[in-house]
């Protein structure tokens, strides 16, 4: 493996009580990369992640990662039980030893030092995407990986948090893995578009995806086409997302 | 009044209470965080079956009752992890009917062993003056080593109640941890059960903590004002216990829920 490949997935199938969900994967993940993997609900965007942090057994394939990797990982909302009083600092100091000083400045990357002394089961949706991405870069990833970042956050504050997400890689280098449900959001800030739907439809810088006929009848321009959808290629997708060849 | 303040009874119930309850509103907060108050309860409803099952085979008591609440704690652990079963069970469901059983099984098996007389009252509701020197030794020296357990799990144990994928991907032993904590909650029913009964374990879990939660900032304060206002309730409890002659245990959770009551009525700071 060349030294900027963080990670590589060879072939990866995962079947989960008889049903796949994802069929023969492969890319690659390289340093000051941003990688956007984006596809419909159930397409097994999450599974694949499971499977690079080596939560999710894969049936055939090989994934590998560079040795001594040090994976940041956000996940895609915590669930803060309110009886649990602890403020961001707090919460911070869990995850690692840092001082208070390592803290802050994580925090001002994502422009939320203001929320230092505040109470973390009070933080609007927004707020703890923002210290949930601070508590990542503390522990200096060498790869990011983010499950749908910007859940539960508005539109203004999507957009801020994708570009503290590519500030954070310009800043250190790292290489970034995310799931997305809206490429209009994180087109600008990404560099490689995975279109995933049980196995990569296409993949491409996200112009070209865009262009794709794949993506497009993927995810359309409204609500409807995102649930229905076609391949006009050699295959089709039934309800469930099986895939129907043609005859 | 005050005569049986040189007995030593009264100082072994006294100390005893105190022991029990530091234990318990310590690893109450850890249950209160995650939920699992009937979690508690559950364990503490195999107690009888464990007092039974302790005179059938002989073993100790507190060991029988330690080992039958982990038997249960380790059984809905297990059925929480089937996942046919959580898809289409809430958990209180499953943790309602098994206290239950295990009650029910308890009281059968309790009174099926007929060379036996056994007080239940003193099961259900505990009696502090059995506590002997030997007794509070024996409480004393497991509530230290409990409190150190959790010291020293604390920082993972806090990462798994955060949440737990998060704290396994950072290389915390969730299972480890999970069954430490088990382990401990079952070993407070164990020792509880002699102070304050069967019935009320599961208050000297959560109402010390729940009163702390309003009084708090950090996980810390909430266990140090848990563990003040729990050895309050204890002075309390057992001092006018002794004097309007109420069994302690009960009088205990009186006064946790006064406590608990003054604190949330106390103005917003």
């Amino acid at each position: 493996m060349s030294n900027s490949i963080l990670a590589e997935l060879t072939n990866v199938s995962v079947t989960l009580d008889g049903r796949e969900l994802l069929h023969d994967i492969n890319f690659q993940l390289e340093s000051k990369e941003i990688v956007s993997l984006i596809g419909p609900n159930g397409a097994g965007k999450t599974t694949l992640l499971r499977v690079l942090l080596g939560r999710q057994a894969i049936n055939s394939g090989k994934v590998s990662l560079r040795k001594g990797l040090r994976v940041g990982y956000m996940p895609q909302k915590l669930k803060l039980n309110a009886s649990l009083p602890v403020t961001t600092k707090g919460f911070l100091k869990l995850s690692a030893k840092v001082s208070d000083k390592d803290i802050l400045q994580a925090l001002s990357w994502v422009e939320a030092e203001h929320l230092i002394d505040r109470q973390m089961p009070k933080l609007s949706g927004g707020e703890m995407q923002k210290v949930l991405l601070a508590r990542c870069m503390l522990r200096k990833p060498e790869l990011l990986v983010l499950d749908e970042p910007a859940q539960g956050v508005d539109l203004t504050g999507q957009e801020e948090l994708y570009q503290e997400i590519s500030a954070i890689r310009d800043r250190t280098g790292c290489g970034v893995l995310m799931v997305s449900h809206d490429l209009h959001l994180v087109m600008s800030s990404t560099d490689k578009v995975i279109c995933l739907n049980r196995h990569i439809c296409c993949t491409g810088k996200p112009e070209s995806v865009q262009a794709h006929k794949e993506y497009q009848n993927l995810f359309g321009d409204s609500a409807e086409a995102f649930a229905i959808y076609t391949h006009h290629h050699d295959h089709e997708h039934d309800a469930c997302g099986e895939v129907i060849d043609h005859d | 009044m005050i005569e049986w303040l040189s007995h030593d009874f009264f100082w072994y119930a006294f100390s005893g209470a105190l022991m029990v309850a530091i234990l318990a509103s310590v690893l109450g907060c850890f249950v209160v965080w995650q939920g699992m108050s009937y979690f508690g309860t559950a364990l503490a409803h195999t107690a009888l079956l464990g007092v039974a099952l302790g005179f059938f085979f002989g073993i100790n008591t507190k060991l029988a009752v330690a080992l039958t609440a982990l038997a249960m704690g380790l059984l809905l652990t297990w059925l929480r992890s089937i996942a046919s079963l959580r898809e289409q069970l809430h958990n209180d469901v499953l943790l309602g009917f098994l206290a239950h059983i295990a009650m029910a099984l308890g009281i059968v098996v309790l009174v099926g062993i007929d060379d036996v007389r056994i007080d239940i009252f003193s099961y259900l509701f505990g009696d502090v003056l059995t506590i002997n020197q030997e007794d509070l030794l024996f409480l004393g020296a497991t509530s230290v080593i409990g409190v150190t357990i959790i010291a020293l799990v604390w920082r993972p144990l806090l990462m798994m109640i955060v949440d737990e994928e998060l704290a396994s991907i950072e290389g915390v032993n969730t299972t480890a941890i999970r069954l430490v904590f088990i382990l401990l909650l079952a070993w407070v029913v164990a020792l509880a059960m002699q102070v304050v009964g069967v019935l009320l374990v599961a208050s000297f879990l959560i109402i010390p903590a729940a009163s702390a939660r309003r009084l708090s900032n950090t996980p810390l304060q909430m266990v140090l004002f848990s563990v003040a206002l729990a050895i309050i309730a204890v002075f309390i409890g057992v001092l006018s216990s002794f004097n309007w002659n109420i069994p302690a245990g009960p009088m205990i959770v009186m006064a946790m829920a006064a406590e608990f009551i003054v604190i949330w009525l106390l103005p917003k700071r």
